[in-house]
């Protein structure tokens, strides 16, 4: 439930932030989602109706796989890792999204 | 990029396989992202039992979200796509009727009309399938003021004159069809069909061979001609690859000739299929200009590539002025007749000059494509219908968010199961008609031989249908689209008795389909009235008991020239005759030179007569030449009007007499004793001693517009055809007497090959363009009725299934069965009469018309028209008592309860 201040992440960015996170090692997904929240200072939310359609979607097309592994809890813990497919659409990503950021600042500042 | 498609079309299949899975990890997924929820709320300070509440009212819908992820992995179309398929699956249980009407009629339409297509195809439209055989085409004389366009035969200085002029053809080749050999095989003589052909003719008919090669000019050079090409069915009945026949040497007529290579079965020239093809080796004197009247060859080419028909045959028009330069002698003929070259389209030219044969074909194609529209409204009506009944439901889906793509899906995944078992089901129908064309002899003609389904025609067969059911099938979604989705929601129990749209369609259906049927069965029934009132016919011999019995006497052993023909050929017809008559239930037996009404052995000659003066520009008149013994028409049972039959006395050394037909008398003798005055053939004077009854001589499917004459056959040693063709008129068992005969003719002259067969056969092989599209109409117009009236069956007890609750409760209100009886055959009875009316006025339209065409026949016969009508009432009386009688034996507590 998003609550004040908080946005929803922009359209189209969500696998760009959701491949940026798992390149940061193996992650699950509900930690997925609170990292965003929280290096974004709960400013982005992401909610588990987007997030796992993302999650599976970013896996059909090979850019992250996932394992159960056994970690802090006894419960195994379905845990997404970065592909070498993946490495590479996300700096597609990472690059295109500078400029078309990049592209909205100069209009922001210039008309 | 290519390598992303594959990992993620691989993860997709592999997602298929492994739905299970993903389910249960799925779900666990779900478990554990519930679980940090609630560890972390804890950590805010809720209690575990709180905390797990909120967590939940958080998450939502569990199930949605399982939806989007199988989206996500692209499997969620698949299970539709299954869903849809068991769901069609269900329906076909379900409806057990309606399943058995639609497929039945898929089956026998697809079935149905495969066949008819193949066998039109085979027969007419291309019954040569050479390679290129649009480029090749038979070359000959034709006489367009005599025949039209058809192309007649040449003599061979006139093909040697082709030859030299090829410009329009990249190859020619030269046919002399319908000769015989004796195969000699150690202990007994076979007789082979032997086509006598110049090398050429394998180069325009592009075929291969199956073992071996053909030959080639410097291979006749070399070997004299005596070299052969046989068939792979003969080659089959000599021991075939084991036997290693290619190579060796096989005597024909008594003399070597090496075999170098095997054609294959589908190669056929002209009208019968040889056996053994060896070349045609040409005399020097053959050459002779006085040679260019002995019309007697086929010539076969090939258009070089780019050359046009019309141009070829212009081509064609002006070598033949050219020829006329070489022989003005032929002027005359030329401006008389207005003979000229030309050419025509092989599978063209095999049924032009047999125009019966393709309107009878083309009938039938007729019949079955009005078989197809019949049975394209069975499966479009039915679907309807169905369509209609689940209307409602389908409202209601649409409603709650189902798309019209996913409706519309759903409703075509079931016609596409209907069309596959229908298209299964197809296959038993064809092998059926296969085996029934085997039962109408379509082996008998002569150039049918095999034929085999080509599975484009049963792709355009099923196609059409498919087109009809799924056009039929979309029209109840359309009116879902075009109205609102509360009037039929709303209308709840009134669709039970049916909305007016469907109501309309309804009747539209029965109406057509009872018109349709009535169209076909008065069509069907004049046409077989019409071929039947041509069997009917007076031949003018009888078939009783006769059996013909061919015997060739080639050269090399019976000679050649007068003296040899009276001492061998004559000496043998007189010690066979002999022989034959002492056999105990013979009654007459004499010879002649053709059997009657049979294809083969056909020569003319013109003729002119000692009173009679050909007018300006009168063409002469021409004969078939018969030559008989005495009593040849005693026993064929042909009548003489006037004077005597031949006489033993009737012999080389005295006066030539011939007896001439009926309508000879009537057409030149009006009024006059054309006994003992005189005709002159070849230049000779001949006395007419006897007028025979009109013969059907050529069989029905040729034109009939010529004369006969009877020649003795003592008198005459080059007119025999090459054989002898015994005719014996028995009593008692044919296939007994035929067994008696032969072993009589073969105790004369042990080497002879003989051709036996009962004049009925003769018949029917005669008249098979009539028994053919009779035998083919009538089982078509069965299938059409059998296909309305399931159509009409399915109709209406579908729509008394519907009306059940409705009958309950009038049933339950004291109606008694006589009543609901009533309510069910009166509205069905009503679109019936309005779709005979339609039918009769259009059939009576139709038929008017085709007076002129069937002229043997008053097509308008009000006998047919009743008969029909009876039938067709018969007919929907069956389709509507019994869902009617179905209606009034309903349990009323049971169908009120549901």
């Amino acid at each position: 439930m998003p609550r004040e201040g908080k946005k929803d992440v922009l359209l189209g960015t969500l696998d760009l932030l959701i491949l940026r996170v798992v390149s940061s090692g193996p992650i699950h997904g509900y930690a997925i989602a609170r990292r965003i929240e929280q290096i974004s200072e709960d400013v982005l939310t992401v909610q588990q109706g987007s997030l796992y359609p993302a999650l599976h979607r970013l896996e059909k097309k090979a850019f992250i796989t996932s394992d159960w592994q056994t970690g802090e809890t006894s419960k195994p813990v379905k845990m997404y890792t970065l592909t070498v497919d993946g490495n590479r659409q996300l700096e597609e990503e990472k690059k295109h999204w500078q400029d078309v950021s990049n592209a909205v600042n100069l209009v922001l500042r210039q008309a | 990029m290519s390598v992303r498609w594959i990992n993620e079309f691989r993860n997709w299949v592999t997602a298929l396989f492994r739905k299970d899975t993903l389910h249960d990890e799925f779900h666990a997924e779900m478990e554990q992202h519930l679980d940090f929820m609630i560890d972390d709320l804890t950590r805010q300070g809720m209690s575990r039992e709180e905390a797990r509440k909120e967590a939940l009212k958080q998450f939502g819908n569990v199930e949605f979200l399982k939806e989007d992820c199988q989206a996500s992995w692209g499997i969620r179309i698949w299970d539709d796509f299954v869903n849809d398929f068991r769901f069609a699956i269900r329906q076909l249980f379900k409806h057990k009727v309606h399943t058995a009407i639609i497929v039945l009629t898929l089956a026998i339409c697809m079935g149905s009309n495969t066949t008819a297509y193949n066998l039109v195809v085979k027969l007419v439209s291309k019954p040569y399938d050479y390679a290129d055989a649009d480029q090749v085409v038979l070359v000959g004389k034709k006489w367009p003021k005599l025949q039209g366009d058809s192309i007649g035969q040449v003599s061979i200085p006139h093909y040697a004159f082709l030859e030299e002029n090829t410009e329009s053809f990249s190859s020619i080749g030269f046919v002399a069809d319908g000769n015989f050999f004796d195969l000699d095989l150690n202990n007994s003589t076979r007789r082979v069909a032997t086509d006598k052909i110049t090398a050429g003719v394998w180069d325009v008919t592009g075929v291969r061979p199956v073992a071996g090669r053909f030959f080639s000019q410097e291979d006749v050079e070399q070997s004299s001609g005596k070299v052969a090409v046989l068939s792979e069915a003969l080659w089959r009945e000599l021991g075939g690859e084991d036997a290693q026949i290619v190579g060796e040497q096989l005597r024909l007529d008594g003399e070597s000739y090496q075999v170098i290579g095997i054609a294959p079965e589908s190669f056929y020239l002209r009208y019968e299929r040889a056996d053994v093809w060896v070349p045609r080796v040409f005399k020097p004197w053959e050459f002779q200009p006085d040679q260019r009247n002995n019309h007697s060859f086929s010539v076969v080419a090939k258009l070089k590539s780019g050359v046009s028909h019309d141009q070829a045959n212009q081509r064609l028009r002006s070598l033949y002025e050219s020829f006329l330069e070489i022989h003005p002698g032929d002027r005359l003929e030329q401006e008389r007749t207005g003979a000229t070259f030309g050419s025509v389209d092989i599978n063209v030219s095999l049924t032009q000059g047999l125009e019966q044969i393709g309107m009878a074909f083309r009938s039938i194609q007729f019949v079955t494509l009005v078989v197809l529209v019949i049975g394209c409204l069975n499966v479009g009506g039915m679907i309807l219908l169905k369509g209609y009944a689940r209307i409602q439901e389908l409202a209601m889906r649409k409603a709650m968010g189902a798309s019209v793509f996913r409706l519309a899906r759903q409703v075509y995944v079931e016609i596409v199961v209907y069309f596959l078992l229908g298209g299964a089901f197809s296959i038993l129908v064809l092998k059926a008609a296969f085996q029934g064309s085997q039962l109408v002899q379509i082996d008998d003609i002569p150039w049918a031989g095999e034929w085999a389904i080509d599975a484009n025609s049963l792709l355009v067969t099923a196609a059409i249908a498919l087109g009809a059911a799924l056009l039929t099938g979309v029209m109840p979604l359309v009116s879902l689209l075009r109205r609102e989705l509360m009037e039929f929601i709303k209308s709840g129990n009134r669709s039970m008795t049916g909305s007016k749209s469907k109501h309309r369609l309804q009747s539209a259906f029965v109406i057509s389909q009872v018109s349709l049927s009535v169209i076909l069965l008065i069509m069907a029934g004049v046409l077989i009235r019409n071929l039947n009132a041509v069997l009917q016919k007076d031949v003018g011999f009888d078939r009783e008991g006769r059996i013909a019995f061919e015997v060739p006497h080639p050269k090399y052993r019976f000679g050649e020239g007068e003296e040899d023909y009276r001492a061998k050929v004559l000496t043998f017809q007189e010690r066979a005759l002999l022989s034959i008559c002492s056999i105990p239930g013979v009654i007459n037996a004499s010879t002649t030179n053709r059997i009657p009404i049979d294809v083969r052995h056909m020569n003319h000659s013109s003729f002119s007569m000692s009173h009679y003066e050909y007018e300006e520009g009168e063409p002469e008149a021409t004969a078939l030449r018969l030559v008989t013994r005495p009593g040849y028409f005693d026993t064929v049972g042909t009548r003489l009007i006037l004077g005597r039959d031949f006489q033993e006395t009737d012999t080389h050394q005295t006066e030539r007499v011939v007896i001439i037909s009926q309508n000879t008398m009537e057409r030149y003798y009006q009024g006059m004793d054309p006994v003992g005055l005189s005709i002159s053939i070849w230049g000779k004077d001949m006395k007419i001693v006897g007028v025979a009854e009109q013969v059907q001589d050529k069989p029905f499917f040729m034109e009939f517009d010529q004369y006969t004459i009877y020649f003795p056959a003592k008198q005459w040693h080059d007119l025999s055809n090459g054989q002898t063709t015994f005719v014996v008129h028995t009593q008692g068992d044919s296939e007994q007497q035929l067994a008696s005969i032969e072993k009589a003719i073969l105790e004369v002259d042990p080497k002879v090959t003989i051709d036996s067969i009962t004049f009925d056969d003769v018949y029917k092989g005669a008249t098979f363009t009539q028994r053919l599209p009779m035998i083919m109409t009538a089982l078509f117009a069965g299938l059409a009725l059998l296909l309305s009236s399931l159509g009409l069956y399915g109709l209406i007890s579908f729509t008394v299934t519907e009306r059940t609750k409705e009958f309950g409760i009038r049933m339950a209100l004291g109606a008694g069965r006589r009543n609901i009886l009533k309510r069910v055959m009166g509205g069905s009875s009503w679109l019936i009469g309005c779709g005979l009316t339609v039918g009769l006025v259009v059939s009576f339209l139709v038929c008017s018309q085709l007076n002129p065409v069937f002229s043997d026949v008053n097509t308008t016969n009000p006998v047919t028209f009743v008969g029909v009508i009876v039938f067709v009432l018969a007919i929907c009386l069956f389709a509507t008592v019994f869902p009617a009688h179905r209606a009034t034996r309903i349990n009323i507590t049971r169908t009120l309860q549901y």
